[in-house]
């Protein structure tokens, strides 16, 4: 079982054990990778930072029910999408949100329309972002947790609650739709 | 079996990931040297998966530390009443709803039983006691030229058969007098029998001599032939002169004792209960005895 191998089982003894402390360290260590799964399924910097916060508090209070069947890391991606897929929901948003990155703002201008201008790093990085934020939003996950933040498939089933064979081929579609929006950038940059 | 683009395309997620079977990637990888579009295809998709694991971290606001540790030191109390109250679930909810259901059990046993009934035990008690404050004092004259329906609640324990209702009311109104008081001589009344011509004034007459004597009225009510039956309590040395008074008063010429009963039995369609208050107050350890008068119309 691969919660065993879990790096952070000392830490989430000791929070069970009512050691806030612990647990503190453990928002250090995750906190940018749950505000970086909110930022990019909900497109907006300050709802994701709210949407993070309450992940947390939400692994917090449930911890004590964590029987370590999974790692602690999978299990927080796990509500991390709950609460941004519900979050969607909530507010009936349909992947028409644009993302903001703080100190940045995408320049449409830049977005492959002068092809004789090699992109920079960081504007390719926004139009990365931008077409991320316009796949579907059970696509999005799978892409975000499998190559943005390096999850393996059986992680991302177990946190999405998905059969492999169906994040096997979410992913599939993913890439293919993102490699096929970003053609024009990518040969551009390469 | 060789595969067209298509179908090679299908396996390239897989294959960037190196979860297909050795063979499967063999095909694969024989195929993208012989074609030149399915390289390019395959060299845009490894980039774009590239370019995502190169995107920036999203680095979280600095209070966002507090932030998390705020709620959650809010949160500790109502967790800690939670988990007090209902963890473990499967124990405490059980035993939490079994008592809920035995409660209510006993408050609908106690709300429907006429001792604890306040219906019964608080109220009616209550509108006897407040009844003899409408009515007219026992020696007023009136009382006793027509019926007369009170109760006195001082008197009550001297009755020899109480009802059920009395026996509540003693419940509710603990006794005046002293236990000393409670000593009686005779708990069999004597009946006695009286012809008057005029009843109410015999029967007044009675209380009068009655009050003098140091005794009191315990019980008046009506019986057949337009009579009266009067239970009184006189001291035992009063008892003679009492009787002797009450002859030579009333003018009485038959007194006889007619029987001696063991209870005292009111039942009568219209009881009255009435008591008097024994002005000269006799000796509180004489004895006393309890006489029956029946007062009859004179033939």
């Amino acid at each position: 079982m691969e919660s065993s191998q879990d790096p952070d089982k000392d830490l989430v003894q000791r929070t069970q054990d009512g050691d806030l402390s612990a647990f503190n360290h453990l928002v250090v260590k995750y906190r940018n990778r749950v505000l970086g799964v909110a930022t990019r399924m909900l497109g907006d910097r300050v709802e994701a930072e709210d949407v993070a916060q309450d992940v947390f508090v939400k692994a917090y209070r449930g911890l004590r029910r964590f029987q370590g069947e999974a790692l602690f890391s999978t299990w927080l991606y796990r509500i991390t999408a709950n609460s941004c897929l519900n979050q969607r929901r909530r507010r009936k948003l349909e992947a028409q949100t644009s993302l903001v990155v703080p100190g940045a703002e995408p320049n449409a201008d830049n977005s492959g329309s002068n092809p004789h201008t090699l992109l920079e790093d960081k504007e390719l990085k926004l139009l990365i972002e931008r077409a991320v934020q316009e796949l579907p939003e059970e696509q999005r996950i799978v892409l975000i947790l499998r190559d943005v933040e390096g999850l393996t498939y059986e992680s991302i089933a177990h946190a999405l609650g998905l059969e492999l064979g169906t994040v096997r081929s979410r992913l599939h579609r993913a890439r293919m739709a993102l490699q096929s929006r970003l053609k024009n950038v990518i040969s551009l940059s390469a | 079996m060789e595969m067209n683009c298509q179908e090679i395309r299908e396996l390239f997620s897989d294959y960037l990931d190196g979860r297909l079977k050795p063979a499967e990637a063999t095909s694969v990888e024989a195929h993208l040297v012989a074609c030149h579009d399915c390289r390019l295809e395959f060299g845009n998709l490894k980039k774009t998966v590239s370019l995502l694991g190169s995107l920036d971290e999203i680095e979280a606001s600095p209070d966002f530390l507090g932030q998390v540790e705020n709620t959650i030191v809010k949160g500790r109390n109502f967790i800690r009443l939670w988990a007090w109250l209902f963890e473990p679930v499967r124990v405490k909810i059980p035993l939490e709803i079994t008592a809920l259901v035995l409660v209510s059990i006993l408050a609908f046993h106690l709300y429907t039983t006429p001792e604890f009934s306040p219906h019964q035990s608080v109220l009616k008690p209550a509108e006897e006691v407040a009844a003899p404050k409408v009515l007219p004092p026992a020696e007023s004259p009136k009382s006793a030229s027509r019926p007369e329906r009170s109760f006195r609640a001082d008197k009550a324990e001297t009755l020899p058969s109480a009802t059920g209702e009395i026996a509540r009311f003693k419940e509710a109104v603990p006794a005046k007098e002293p236990a000393s008081e409670m000593k009686k001589a005779s708990v069999e009344p004597q009946m006695q029998e009286i012809s008057a011509e005029d009843i109410a004034l015999a029967a007044q007459r009675v209380k009068t001599l009655l009050e003098e004597i140091g005794g009191r009225l315990i019980n008046e009510e009506g019986i057949p032939d337009s009579g009266r039956l009067l239970t009184v309590e006189l001291p035992v040395s009063g008892r003679d002169e009492f009787l002797s008074r009450i002859k030579d008063d009333i003018g009485s010429r038959a007194r006889r004792e007619l029987r001696k009963e063991g209870a005292f039995a009111p039942g009568g369609r219209d009881q009255k209960n009435v008591a008097a208050e024994s002005k000269p107050a006799p000796a509180k350890d004489e004895p006393k005895v309890t006489l029956q008068l029946r007062i009859l119309p004179k033939k």
